[in-house]
């Protein structure tokens, strides 16, 4: 009988065990503990204490994080996903930064389904810092932030600081400023996203005969009503909870006014498209000490930035940014 | 796929198993394994008798 069997025989009895250091303690009702029992209690001693302190170290685990590369003697990346919560959008850049680097990806409550998404910034920071600290209590720390979870690690670093933490890096990828989200800009970047796919169906009417004109027109028409008449997909209970933790992520972005950060910011751009003056990725310069700016390839967009085939130059870009902010923080030579 | 393998997971044993877990015990019987010990600890309530009626043992 495995000794999960085992255990559970004995708490039918009303049996209970627990584990006192090296000791095995039990308490029974009067009589229930037959001498057969106790036996095999003796023999299995060392097997169901592991299996008890095993229990109660995974009753404590902090569950927010995901171990997605955790060998390596480098300080750990804590790696905040996307407004979905969706922590393998790290996985390609985990695997890219190699055997020595640990990388740790944060879940935030709600994707798993068995509690409520967080709906402020801070308190998700704030979850997420006592799971850092609580997982890896003495080391320094690297903190990244993807998209909308820009936001979040900018204040996971926050607070981790004001709460002694050391540091050494922290990156956010294609994260715009928190003001993005709210109604009025989302509204304009909607109108503006129309206006560029008007201008884009311009332009390729343009470049074309009137043949070749109509043909274009008949094509979208076609493709419009392939959409609208497509059946609806079956629902996607995993996608149901990631829609649900995205809505409440993005209610805290909206109300979220970043508080300065004392260190440095590393801002990772797709593309020097993004280098323009009011370029809602650069503004994190406000309410940083410092900041920096790595630039991806001309070919690179947000969405595509931590995935092939450009992860491979933005993990060269992450890995000299992170070096170079190790050697300025190791101490001088006399 | 993970997320999916992890919703069945707790459906089909009623344990709540972190997405952790899946890495950290990579193998059938590793994540077995864990299943039991959530289980148990989900499980774990107190003595059904009263305390006076009971024996405590140290092995």
């Amino acid at each position: 009988m495995i000794v999960s069997a085992f255990l559970q025989e004995l708490r039918s009895r009303d049996i209970r065990v627990w584990a006192d250091g090296d000791q095995l303690r039990c308490t029974a009702p009067a009589g229930g503990l037959t001498p057969e029992l106790r036996d095999q209690l003796r023999e299995r001693k060392t097997d169901i204490v592991q299996f008890l302190r095993s229990a109660q170290t995974l009753a404590l685990q902090q569950r927010a994080i995901v171990p997605l590369q955790p060998q390596g003697t480098r300080a750990p990346i804590f790696g905040v996903p996307g407004h979905n919560g969706d922590v393998f959008c790290y996985r390609f850049l985990a695997q890219q930064l190699g055997d020595d680097q640990p990388f740790f990806g944060l879940q935030p409550p709600g994707v798993d389904g068995q509690r409520e998404p967080l709906t402020s910034i801070e308190d998700l920071a704030a979850y997420f810092a006592a799971q850092i600290l609580a997982y890896r209590p003495d080391t320094p720390y690297v903190i990244t932030g993807y998209c909308a979870g820009g936001t979040i690690a900018f204040e996971l670093a926050r607070q981790l600081l004001e709460q002694g933490a050391t540091i050494h890096f922290v990156a956010l990828f294609t994260s715009p400023y928190p003001t993005v989200y709210r109604p009025g800009s989302q509204l304009r970047q909607r109108v503006a996203d129309k206006v560029e796919r008007v201008n884009a169906h311009a332009r390729a009417l343009l470049s074309r005969s009137n043949g070749e004109r109509r043909e274009y027109i008949a094509q979208r028409l076609r493709d419009w009503k392939a959409r609208r008449n497509a059946p609806p997909a079956a629902p996607d209970p995993v996608e149901a909870l990631r829609a649900k933790v995205q809505a409440a992520t993005i209610v805290g972005l909206r109300r979220y006014a970043p508080r300065h950060f004392d260190g440095r910011l590393s801002l990772f751009l797709p593309n020097k498209g993004w280098l323009h003056t009011g370029s809602p990725m650069l503004r994190w310069r406000r309410v940083a000490r410092e900041t920096e700016q790595y630039v991806g390839p001309d070919s690179c967009h947000g969405d595509l930035m931590l995935l092939e085939p450009h992860v491979p130059v933005i993990a060269d870009l992450f890995r000299g940014g992170r070096d170079a902010a190790e050697r300025q923080l190791l101490p001088s030579p006399l | 796929m993970a997320m999916k393998a992890l919703s069945r997971i707790r459906d089909a044993f009623e344990v709540d198993l972190p997405l952790g877990n899946l890495f950290e015990h990579p193998t059938i019987a590793g994540l077995a394994e864990v299943i039991d010990q959530l289980a148990w600890v989900a499980n774990a309530n107190p003595p059904a008798s009263d305390a006076a009626e009971r024996e405590e043992f140290a092995l």
